[in-house]
């Protein structure tokens, strides 16, 4: 594993500078060089956590009583007077957990360990476990009170994982520090192909108390649905409404041993750290909603999901995806290194999850001539996919891939051929994979309308976010002018399907909503006399009215203008 | 941030649904029907996006109009729910981690109460593509279960409801959950998730949770003892 090349920094708090240039204290001697003052003593020590680790057979859930005992690594480490609570000094751990702080002589102090990781500038970062279920509070591991006396001295601080015999039974100690690990290798990984990346603040939300209530939806109180991440904006559903903090949200409710605790579960936190990467570093135009290898998905749902699943491997490097539950009694997975071939296609996580991992991993399987590791994946994602004028998707990406690592280009068409993936841009012209819901993209222009373009509900429709549900026009606009755009239910036959009741569109110009409209008018829906850039547009089309009983739900499409 | 109250349980405890238990749209979908959640998460989505497009143009980035937050809201019916487009504009749905492709309901039998058995009927539907699913079902200390609390459905269609039941003994007052692990098949792969299903039984008055302790540096802490050694 790469690992960040400023591997020895000691951050220091301002504080810590403030009290040492005052003499009443020192910045800590790991490595800046701060001499410390005559009076001055040094604590040393090495912090670490309990990890438990998965049972070999895939099933058994996690081996609690045999923790790994595992380095707290670049975690904030404080120096605290028992007295006035003031923060003496500040420092942090290095790789193997190890920290030396220079404090006053004969304080009497303990030593802090915040759930933290702090660096500023390039590369940068800075990343906090908190509690949700207690005002958003960040973790710390407090050691004992005691003099610091007159000679160096060493305290080593470990977090616990609180497990008795049969349950948890103390304090989950441990599972701040071991979610924070996991987002330690994630960095790690975008570190090794962008060794300046500065990474936007991260706050991940974890609590004993989170649990996916049936109904309920209230991170305050624990109601968390699943472990997800949430960007900018997001509302809860909780008896006041509010806006709930960016961040990744993560279960831990025992709940007897029935319950789903995640802290653990090193592929489900870097997943979701792919999605926060996604978010903050690169783009990703994905609705969202529930999905599961297996199921037929949006395409920009199926990148998203897959990319986190392929995202944790690499970080991990570790294909075989693990998630425990049952307490810590069982556990499922899926190996992106084996090919499932389950609905396989550029709607499918699997495939796009099994795709990115043979791009990024050195094994070269029948079918698998792909061996660039992560730097070119990296590239693509901060570069082209940001900018593709498509939705985000397989298809984007691996235009770009190929474009920009052309002597693979072929061995890539390859790997897609090998999970049904056939498009030959990032539009996924001439795709053959996806029956009714080819072409990808249709092409509207103006001044032709487009018949018969139906959405449908065969697979699935919860959270509308399944193949079908949606369907995507690309426009592309050659000059400045005002168009309208609407959308009449309407079908050219009955055995095509039935008229939309109440279409839906939404315009997109590389992934931000250029305009949309949503209303309620039986039958029609219109965009009217909105001006537009030259460039190319992706109209998306969908029915409100579409049910698992009632589709295909068609529509006419126009564009007119000026 | 909103401290939690026995009330709010209280409120979900007679019956439920779940949507897949994604973020956001579990409280819509009590209320609206799964397309109208479709339509929230939609609007929350583009509304973000918006934003997003009127800071790339202030920025010459590039954008779909010249005045985007203008040419939003369109049809008539639309610009006249302004005020409901607000309150639309951040439920978007969150990006979860992989899970079973099911959905669960369930009511109960009337209130729970201590010494009282109460049966809690829990319908699970899957979704397309599922060949089988089945559920282990938990209780926790102050409850105790009874009846088959391993369901299993061999051949499943999606959409269709498929019901199983199981009775609940109190043995104090407190907040509780059963706790539902469902697993569904799909080919050869096979996935979880855990569904809790609140119930409270007696009355319980809300308590105000104490704020946590700030640090020098005015950061909330929740302090966790350390093991510690020299």
């Amino acid at each position: 594993m790469a690992q960040p090349s400023t591997l020895a920094v000691w951050a220091v708090s301002l504080l810590g500078l403030l009290l040492g240039g005052c003499g009443g204290g020192s910045g800590n001697t790991g490595g800046i060089g701060f001499p410390p003052p005559s009076e001055s003593v040094v604590i040393s020590g090495r912090v670490t956590f309990d990890r438990l680790p998965f049972n070999s057979a895939v099933g058994t859930g996690l081996d609690a009583d045999a923790p790994l005992v595992s380095p707290a690594r670049r975690v904030v480490v404080e120096a605290i007077d028992e007295t006035d609570r003031s923060i003496i000094v500040s420092g942090s751990t290095d790789e193997a957990g190890d920290y030396s702080l220079s404090v006053p002589q004969n304080r009497t102090l303990f030593i802090r360990v915040k759930a933290q990781m702090l660096r500023g500038g390039a590369p940068g970062w800075e990343v906090a476990v908190r509690n949700n279920t207690n005002a958003g509070a960040l973790y710390a591991l407090d050691g004992s009170a005691a003099s610091s006396g007159t000679a160096n001295s060493t305290r080593n601080l470990h977090a616990a994982s609180g497990w008795g015999t049969t349950s948890y039974t103390g304090t989950r100690a441990a599972a701040p520090f071991a979610i924070l690990d996991s987002v330690f290798d994630a960095q790690a990984l975008i570190l090794s192909a962008a060794p300046s990346s500065e990474f936007p603040a991260l706050d991940l939300f974890w609590s004993p108390s989170n649990r996916n209530v049936v109904g309920e939806f209230c991170p305050d109180s624990g109601s968390i649905s699943t472990s997800f991440y949430a960007g900018d904006g997001m509302q809860d559903e909780c008896t006041v409404p509010g806006t709930m903090p960016s961040g990744i949200y993560i279960l831990g409710a025992f709940d007897g041993g029935a319950g789903d605790t995640d802290e653990f579960d090193r592929h489900v936190i870097a997943h979701e750290f792919g999605h926060y990467f996604e978010d903050r570093l690169s783009r990703s135009d994905s609705i969202g909603g529930s999905h599961g290898p297996g199921e037929q998905l949006d395409l920009r749902v199926a990148f998203g999901e897959g990319w986190g699943n392929a995202f944790a491997a690499m970080a991990l490097e570790d294909p075989l995806y693990r998630e425990s539950h049952g307490g810590v009694a069982r556990d499922f997975g899926f190996d992106l290194q084996a090919d499932s071939q389950v609905a396989e296609g550029w709607f499918s996580e699997f495939s796009v999850g099994e795709i990115l991992w043979d791009i990024f991993d050195d094994d070269n399987e029948p079918g698998d001539d792909v061996a660039l590791g992560f730097a070119p994946i990296h590239a693509v994602m901060t570069g082209a996919q940001v900018d593709t004028d498509a939705l985000t998707s397989i298809f984007s990406f691996a235009s770009a891939l190929r474009s920009e690592n052309p002597s693979h280009g072929p061995a890539i068409r390859a790997l897609l051929a090998g999970e049904r993936i056939f498009g030959t841009d990032a539009f996924g012209s001439g795709e053959t994979t996806g029956g009714q819901a080819l072409p990808v993209y249709l092409e509207v222009q103006l001044g032709v309308p487009v018949t018969d373009v139906c959405v449908r509900a065969d697979a699935g429709i919860e959270d509308g976010n399944k193949l079908g549900n949606s369907r995507f026009l690309r426009f592309e606009n050659d000059a400045a002018r005002r168009v309208t755009i609407r959308a009449d239910g309407a079908a050219t036959s009955a055995a095509v399907g039935q008229a939309a009741t109440d279409p839906d569109l939404y315009l997109f110009r590389r992934g931000a909503v250029a305009a949309f409209g949503e209303s309620s008018e039986l039958r029609v829906e219109q965009i009217a006399q909105i001006p537009l850039e030259a460039g190319v547009y992706v109209l998306e089309v969908l029915d409100f009215a579409l049910s698992s009983s009632n589709g295909p739900r068609c529509v006419t499409i126009s564009i007119s203008g000026s | 941030m909103n401290d939690f109250t026995m009330d709010d349980a209280v409120d979900t405890a007679t019956t439920g649904v779940a949507p897949r238990a994604m973020p956001a749209a579990a409280a819509a979908m009590t209320a609206v029907t799964s397309g109208a959640a479709r339509r929230i998460g939609r609007t929350a989505i583009a509304l973000l996006a918006l934003s997003g497009v009127a800071l790339l143009s202030a920025c010459g980035a590039g954008s779909g109009t010249e005045d985007a937050s203008t040419a939003a809201p369109v049809s008539a019916k639309r610009s006249a729910a302004a005020d409901d487009a607000s309150v639309r504009m951040a439920r978007a749905v969150g990006n979860g981690k992989p899970g079973a492709a099911v959905d669960i309901r369930y009511e109960m039998q009337g209130k729970p109460t201590v010494g009282v058995p109460t049966e809690l009927e829990i319908v699970f539907v899957p979704s397309a593509g599922v060949d089988a699913l089945n559920a282990k079902i938990g209780g926790m200390d102050g409850v105790t279960l009874a009846g088959e609390l391993m369901a299993v459905f061999a051949k499943v269609e999606p959409g269709k409801p498929y019901k199983h039941t199981v009775s609940l003994l109190p043995d104090r007052s407190g907040v509780f959950y059963v706790t539902v692990t469902a697993t569904t098949q799909i080919r050869d792969q096979s996935l979880a998730r855990t569904f809790s299903i609140p119930f409270v039984v007696g009355t319980m008055n809300a308590q105000q949770k104490a704020a946590p302790p700030l640090d020098a540096a005015g950061e909330p802490i929740e302090s966790m003892k350390a093991q510690e050694s020299a």
